[in-house]
């Protein structure tokens, strides 16, 4: 077995018994070696495991960010189980339908008081262990090695429409993601990459995992909330190389840095946007303040994460005047990537089609909910593997002739406004391109029998536009149909901790 | 842009791999290598029940088989 088909929990066993006092973790609660969270996660392991807990059970990460979740999600891993992924925030209600979606029976907490504080929030007895007291009692516990295709993590991903789906991810996915970002982004040990996302989002895993295969250190900060300019200096002061950040956050941090330019923290290497499109304006304000090359990702919580990257090159960008959307980029190793018409054929490069994905990438399927797999991973007949499945996106892509892919907007996302064929990208563009805007999301609603385009936009700080003002400077500029039927303005959009969108949190449009 | 797998007015089969894994095929297009068909022709819908009704233990065949031989530690 190669180190890339390793699973992660004992690439991390085998980095902590290769450089035991390098830092794993920096957290608001102190620091880790990887020694100490090798240890602790056996002790809680021990826990678990004794508690009956083991392949295919899930476990609630009940810990916020810091050292205590670094130790309860290797601790889960060393027992052999999977992680139920749920901010332990959410509201009672919720996170009771989502441990009986997930059919999860154990629970790593802080220590005993939150363990029983969640307990009751929930209305149901979980087994528990504590990440408190876990400093001995590890010594001796040999870590499971997870069987092929065996369970990760269940993640409830946040739809726009209907109920969440939990995502089931197995073990092979995780190894190939860890190993194959671990690559791409250059990691060593002498990497300190920041901990941004919540922790019960996906990416944390990508910010943490392919850290930790390489023996480098992985730091949080204690609020993912702050703006770009408090981010700064903490940067700065811990020396960070390596940031993973929502795309919305660093295309404000660009803005931020063009209107008032200061030199950016001389550790960071490499910056990684993901979770929405970017756009080459704002790569432009980036390179022209001096920022480090930018890495944009594109992949879904069904991908195992990343699935596809582009390498955002300063030079790229000389020639080609305006603003366009990044492209998705290519494939990683191990990911297929298919852009299929209506017909299930592969559509000719430069043409649209929507984007199936494939390989060792894919999740395997929603847990516990068989028609929403069968439906969503559907036979892969391109390859000469047998029994292969693919994964349809619902996003809309061409291929360009080098083989680099580019987004052209959600299946859902193209309305017909008038007879007129709207990307609800393209609008979006379009008022993003406002000097007054700096946030902007368009949505299809139906108004009176008719589908019309609306559009919420977030103010640029110290201008105060009305809607009135910015449709009539939009008429001047692009044609009528993209012109949103209703446009509102707001102090900021709401986005869920992922950085994405919350489309229940926007106000219902006014009349007219 | 409609999707091959979204029309109510097709038909579809349920199809399976050795790792016993449903999924939705279009009935009009020709079944991939390694699937074998367990239902349908069929409306969408019926076919989607037959796989809630029938594919009730979702882990891989091959995980299933390697748990019930060991769970040997490292």
């Amino acid at each position: 077995m190669t180190a890339s088909e390793l699973p992660v929990p004992l690439l991390i066993a085998r980095q902590a018994a290769a450089t035991p006092d390098a830092t794993a973790v920096l957290g608001p609660e102190g620091e880790l070696t990887y020694r100490q969270l090798d240890q602790r996660a056996r002790a809680v392991a021990r826990e678990l495991a004794a508690a009956g807990a083991g392949p295919e059970d899930t476990v609630l990460v009940g810990v916020g960010r810091g050292a205590d979740w670094a130790v309860a999600v290797l601790g889960i891993w060393y027992c052999g189980a999977a992680l139920l992924l749920a901010d332990p925030a959410t509201p009672d209600e919720r996170l009771r339908t989502l441990l009986a979606a997930a059919g999860t029976r154990y629970l790593v907490a802080a220590d005993h008081a939150a363990a029983a504080d969640l307990q009751l929030r929930v209305g149901t007895e979980l087994f528990w262990a504590a990440t408190t007291g876990a400093e001995t009692g590890g010594a001796d516990f040999v870590p499971a090695r997870p069987a092929p295709g065996a369970l990760a993590y269940v993640l409830f991903t946040s739809g726009s429409t209907g109920a969440p789906k939990p995502v089931a991810v197995g073990h092979p996915g995780l190894a190939r993601q860890a190993h194959v970002l671990a690559e791409r982004y250059g990691l060593t040990g002498a990497d300190r990459v920041l901990q941004f996302a919540a922790p019960a989002f996906d990416v944390s895993l990508e910010e943490a995992l392919p850290t930790w295969c390489t023996g480098g250190a992985a730091v949080f900060v204690a609020d993912n909330m702050v703006s770009p300019g408090e981010l700064e200096p903490f940067l700065a002061g811990q020396r960070i190389s390596v940031v993973n950040l929502p795309t919305p956050y660093w295309a404000q941090w660009a803005k931020d840095v063009e209107r008032r330019p200061r030199p950016l923290p001389a550790s960071l290497r490499r910056v990684v946007i993901g979770s929405d499109a970017g756009r080459t304006a704002d790569l432009r304000r980036w390179y022209g303040a001096g920022g480090p090359p930018v890495t944009s990702a594109y992949g879904l919580t069904e991908s195992t994460i990343t699935a596809t990257c582009h390498e955002a090159r300063a030079t790229a960008l000389d020639g080609v005047p305006g603003d366009e959307v990044i492209p998705l980029g290519v494939p990683l190793p191990g990911v297929r990537a298919y852009v299929l018409d209506e017909e299930l054929t592969e559509a000719a490069d430069g043409e649209a089609g929507e984007l199936y994905l494939a390989g060792a990438c894919l999740a395997r399927g929603y847990h516990g909910r068989a028609a929403l797999t069968a439906e969503r991973f559907v036979p892969d007949p391109f390859t000469e593997e047998r029994g292969q499945r693919m994964y349809r996106t619902g996003d809309r892509v061409r291929r360009s002739p080098d083989g680099t892919l580019r987004f052209l907007g959600r299946a859902d996302d193209q309305v017909k406004v008038r007879g007129h064929r709207v990307e609800l990208k393209e609008v979006e563009a379009a008022v993003g391109a406002l000097p007054e805007v700096v946030d902007v999301v368009a949505r299809a609603v139906t108004h009176l029998g008719e589908v019309q385009v609306a559009a919420y936009v977030a103010a640029a700080p110290g201008r105060t536009p009305d809607a009135a003002e910015l449709r009539r400077e939009l008429s001047a500029r692009v044609p009528a149909h993209l012109v949103p039927a209703h446009l509102t303005v707001l102090p900021r959009l709401p986005r869920t901790p992922g950085g994405k969108l919350d489309p229940r949190a926007l106000p219902e449009i006014a009349a007219g | 842009m409609s999707n091959p797998f979204e029309n109510d007015n097709a038909d579809y089969l349920v199809v399976r791999n050795d790792e016993l894994q449903h999924a939705l095929w279009p009935a009009t297009v020709a079944v991939p290598a390694g699937w074998t068909r367990v239902h349908g022709p069929a409306p969408r819908q019926n076919c989607l029940d037959h796989v809630e009704r029938n594919w009730t233990d979702m882990r891989p065949a091959s995980l299933v088989a390697a748990l019930a031989g060991n769970t040997a530690r490292d």
